[in-house]
């Protein structure tokens, strides 16, 4: 079975890139830019994992924080390095920082999604 | 007999007063009638103010007051004063023989000579130094007492039995009205947050020789304010053997504001840095990949891909560094004459290479030829397009619009995008300054920043007209 991920990002080129390769990995991926079309994204998408940006963590705790999306596994992305910036204040499933460990990030989806 | 003992007794204190009145150094005496006509003075009187018998006897004895004393009628005063009470005792002025003002303290006495005859006896000491070191003690308290409440930071001083016997006005601003006399340093203690360490250190202090510098401490003042101290502690050098603390305390809540702003845009700059970085880690991975499946057409993308990541990074390098020049006002401007329409061409070219899908309308021109930094300015009108872009919100429509006269060029750059709230526009061409709204667009705060330095730099203006949810209109002018 096909796994689903939704990609929430500002940045046009990383969300293609991402796109192109986890679909390389057999996932199939949706992006959106725009932060208001998200939960519509979800109820039509159904995903399994969502990957979004650090700048997004306001969407991510709210989804967190949702009935219907509370189970949805959340994966953010981040650039700081700041231990008060980190989102381990945040209940996210998981986190992963910018620039990617690309071996490290594939496990880590590999087991949000099969989880 | 008894008379004889009398007169004997007379003329003894007689010899004695004369000898006294001849041969005193620090008393000067000047004998004069009720009406203040002086008939005697002594030598010291001579020596001391330099008026000679010829100079002064027969003289009222005004004579000897400085013209505004004078003036206030001093010397009548004096008089009625011993005429009616018998003694009297005065400070003032008395000009000497020089004309040279000396302060000196003077006891008049009422007596009577053989004759039955009301006489005054003035007995002058010349004070002058002591009143000039008086008051230059006054001063020099006065002067350290205006230093010590000038100080913004907060000096108290504690004695070994913690009481607070000395503390500023910064003092009483943080920590109340204070009894000097009494009050107890431990009530301060107990303000501050780590107090009880500070106060173990206060009394090893007490103890040693060595006082401290540099420890911190926090304060809620009676508005609820959170400060923060830097405090330092001295002993006060040793007198009649008591041990008095010196404590300053510096206010560096500012600095630590300022740190902690730091260190937040620092963390921002690096995640906004690390976005093409990812981009280029991605990047690679695929074109390895493509390139194991042979596949040159997709491998040629992601080498664009890459590059387009890289000059992104590059721009961001440029402006965090041309930021740091133009905050410090080291940016350089080269000037050159150009025609100015061909620069708009220009800059509306570079946008088109990075960003095909919008149009970008040009409405009127500036067919003349400046004097300015061309790269500079291509800069800002670039900067102005790609921001009109970034915040159009979908919309694919930016207008530029050129205008001249013989004074000034003015660029307006006018998108439909989100707009900017009312209460932003002050801030919107600070450094590292991002809106709410915007935060979901990439970009570290210094566009706009740098180019109000361009333009300053050319003695122009930058500015805004902005509609929330409508969009913006930015500006720049410099001179023709």
């Amino acid at each position: 079975m096909t796994r689903k991920i939704l990609v929430v990002n500002h940045d046009f080129d990383l969300m293609t890139l991402l796109q192109t390769w986890l679909q390389r990995k057999n996932y199939k991926v949706e992006y959106t830019g725009v932060v208001e079309e998200v939960p519509q994204i979800i109820r039509k998408f159904k995903p399994d994992l969502l990957i979004v940006d650090v700048l997004q963590g306001e969407l991510a705790e709210e989804l967190k924080a949702r009935k219907e999306t509370k189970n949805l596994k959340i994966l953010l992305m981040t650039g700081y390095t700041l231990p008060n910036k980190t989102p381990n204040s945040v209940q996210m499933d998981d986190v992963i920082e910018k620039p990617f460990d690309l071996s490290l990030m594939e496990r880590k989806i590999e087991l949000l999604v099969r989880a | 007999m008894l008379m004889r003992k009398t007169l004997n007794s007379l003329f003894t204190s007689y010899d004695l007063f004369d000898s006294l009145f001849s041969n005193t150094k620090q008393n000067n005496v000047l004998l004069m009638d009720t009406e203040g006509v002086i008939l005697e003075i002594n030598s010291a009187f001579f020596e001391v103010f330099g008026y000679t018998d010829d100079d002064i006897i027969g003289k009222h004895f005004s004579m000897l007051f400085t013209e505004e004393d004078q003036l206030k009628q001093l010397p009548q005063k004096e008089l009625n004063n011993v005429l009616e009470k018998g003694q009297c005792n005065d400070n003032n002025y008395l000009v000497n023989k020089h004309g040279i003002k000396r302060w000196v303290s003077g006891e008049s006495i009422l007596i009577t000579n053989k004759e039955s005859k009301h006489l005054i006896l003035k007995v002058i000491q010349d004070i002058h130094l002591q009143k000039t070191y008086e008051h230059s003690l006054e001063q020099l308290h006065d002067f350290n007492e205006r230093i010590i409440s000038t100080i913004d930071d907060i000096v108290f001083v504690v004695n070994d039995e913690m009481r607070i016997i000395k503390a500023n006005k910064s003092f009483h601003q943080l920590f109340g009205e204070i009894d000097n006399e009494n009050a107890d340093f431990n009530d301060i203690v107990k303000q501050l947050d780590n107090g009880d360490e500070l106060k173990n250190q206060m009394q090893q202090a007490l103890r040693s020789d060595a006082g401290f510098i540099n420890k911190e401490t926090q304060v809620i003042t009676r508005a609820g304010e959170k400060k923060i101290f830097d405090v330092s502690c001295r002993r006060l050098e040793e007198k009649d053997n008591k041990r008095d603390l010196l404590f300053i305390m510096h206010d560096i809540t500012m600095v630590r504001e300022d740190e902690r702003r730091r260190e937040d845009i620092i963390g921002f700059v690096a995640h906004e840095l690390r976005n093409p970085l990812a981009n280029l880690v991605l990047c690679n991975e695929l074109l390895s990949e493509t390139l194991k499946d042979n596949n040159i057409k997709e491998s040629l993308e992601f080498v664009t891909r890459s590059k387009n990541n890289i000059m992104r990074l590059n721009k961001m390098i440029a402006e965090l560094y041309d930021a740091t020049k133009a905050g410090s006002g080291n940016l350089q401007i080269e000037k050159q004459l150009f025609n100015f329409d061909a620069m708009i061409f220009e800059a509306i070219e570079t946008i088109k290479v990075l960003q095909p899908k919008y149009e970008i309308k040009v409405r009127g021109s500036a067919n003349i030829e400046v004097y300015a930094d061309r790269y500079r300015l291509i800069q800002v009108v670039t900067n102005y397009l790609s921001n009109g872009i970034k915040y159009s919100n979908g919309s694919a429509e930016v207008e530029l619009i050129v205008e001249h006269n013989d004074k000034i060029v003015t660029v307006a750059v006018k998108d439909k995008g989100l707009g900017i709230a009312k209460e932003n526009l002050p801030y919107i061409f600070n450094r590292f300054f991002r809106a709410e709204k915007t935060k979901n667009v990439e970009g570290i705060g210094l566009g706009l920043f740098l180019c109000r330095q361009i333009i300053q730099a050319h003695n122009g203006n930058v500015w805004v007209e902005s509609d929330e949810g409508k969009g913006s209109i930015f500006y720049f002018s410099i001179p023709a």
